[in-house]
């Protein structure tokens, strides 16, 4: 595994200016191919919302970053065809919340990657956005504002890894 | 609606201008309880055989069938069926976005995500044919099984309503503040559907998800 960037750790902020994905499910997207914003909160149980950061291994292509996190994807997760990948700048999530949240809610996107038993990483990508809740749907909806790109998780589901 | 003019663009598996084969008439036989119990449903499959499918979209039939130990998604294709002769619009997108929903979840196999529920469902059917100005939104179904509406012109024009099972639906609006140009109004809640319309003329965005 090539080294993070700026060899983040556990808990660590992601870099502002990189991306940040999760695996939505085609239930939770709209026709024309808008996210739902319920796809974008933290579930009931969760403190936090799982996601995963795009630039984890150094690369910058976001091609190929994708393709790298749908790698990491079939390893835990049954991957669908029509799954997509709404992907998000780090900087503009955290600005943009708190622009236009009445309480100025600041979030946070922290590095959290998965060990597996044997101390070797399940997931290096895995990270979390924190400062909010399940209840937060506004802060749900203004997420899929932001929205840069949309990837179909078939595009890369066929490629070697 | 038209998403596609401020989202990006895919492509669509069903064209929501023609109802696919799959769910056309001649498999309406497959929303049908397999065997009917009582009379009215007999003389129901009396009437079906009779006039064919213009009769099994009868107001009213689904309410009969709720006593049955049916499953969720049976349930409601035969509500969305039943909708026919009230909303004739909903075969252009509801009832082929639905069986689509319907199709993806039964496929996913995926633990987390529970069915459609009937309830929410019918919260949400019922909410659109009362109010019968609204334009017909957009809509998806979350993990807990519930139906989520969307309307949305733009950024700062946007409805999105969680139909819960027992009435006490999560609305989120974004809309322009009328006496402040530029300036968005965000508001969330919980209400029950008679009162959610209420709420959206109060908050100025009839304009908007109306015809």
């Amino acid at each position: 595994m090539n080294g993070f960037v700026g060899n983040e750790k556990d808990n660590d902020p992601l870099p502002p200016t990189s991306h940040i994905t999760k695996l939505v499910k085609k239930s939770l997207v709209h026709n024309g191919g808008k996210i739902d914003g319920k796809a974008l909160l933290p579930r009931p149980k969760e403190d936090y919302m799982s996601v995963n950061w795009l630039e984890y291994d150094g690369n910058t292509d976001l091609e190929v970053c994708v393709q790298n996190i749908i790698n990491i994807y079939k390893d835990k997760l049954k991957v669908k065809k029509n799954d997509r990948l709404p992907i998000i700048n780090v900087q503009r999530a955290i600005e943009y919340v708190k622009a236009e949240t009445d309480d100025r809610r600041k979030i946070q996107i922290l590095y959290k990657p998965e060990l597996k038993p044997d101390h070797t990483y399940g997931d290096p990508s895995h990270s979390g956005v924190y400062g909010y809740s399940h209840e937060d749907v506004i802060i749900g909806e203004l997420l899929t504002d932001i929205v840069q790109q949309v990837h179909r998780a078939e595009n890369f589901l066929s490629s070697p890894k | 609606m038209n998403l596609t003019d401020v989202e990006p663009k895919e492509n669509r598996s069903i064209s929501y201008n023609n109802i696919p084969p799959s769910i056309g008439v001649s498999t309406h036989l497959d929303t049908l309880p397999a065997s009917p119990q009582t009379n009215l449903k007999t003389n129901y499959y009396k009437v079906y055989e009779e006039e064919n499918s213009t009769l099994f979209r009868s107001l009213g039939y689904y309410k009969d069938i709720e006593e049955d130990n049916l499953d969720s998604h049976k349930r409601i294709k035969t509500l969305v069926l039943s909708l026919y002769r009230e909303r004739p619009d909903f075969d252009d997108y509801i009832t082929p976005r639905t069986y689509e929903l319907i199709e993806d979840i039964e496929d996913d196999q995926d633990t987390e995500q529970k069915i459609i529920s009937f309830e929410s469902f019918n919260n949400f059917t019922d909410f659109l044919t009362k109010n019968d100005n609204l334009i017909i939104p957009s809509f998806i179904v979350t993990y807990e099984g519930n139906i989520r509406a969307l309307w949305r012109k733009s950024r700062i024009q946007h409805l999105a309503v969680e139909f819960n099972p027992d009435d006490t639906n999560t609305y989120v609006i974004f809309t322009p503040n009328p006496n402040n140009t530029g300036k968005v109004m965000r508001s969330t809640g919980t209400i029950d559907k008679e009162r959610l319309y209420q709420v959206v003329v109060s908050m100025g965005a009839d304009e908007w998800i109306c015809r």
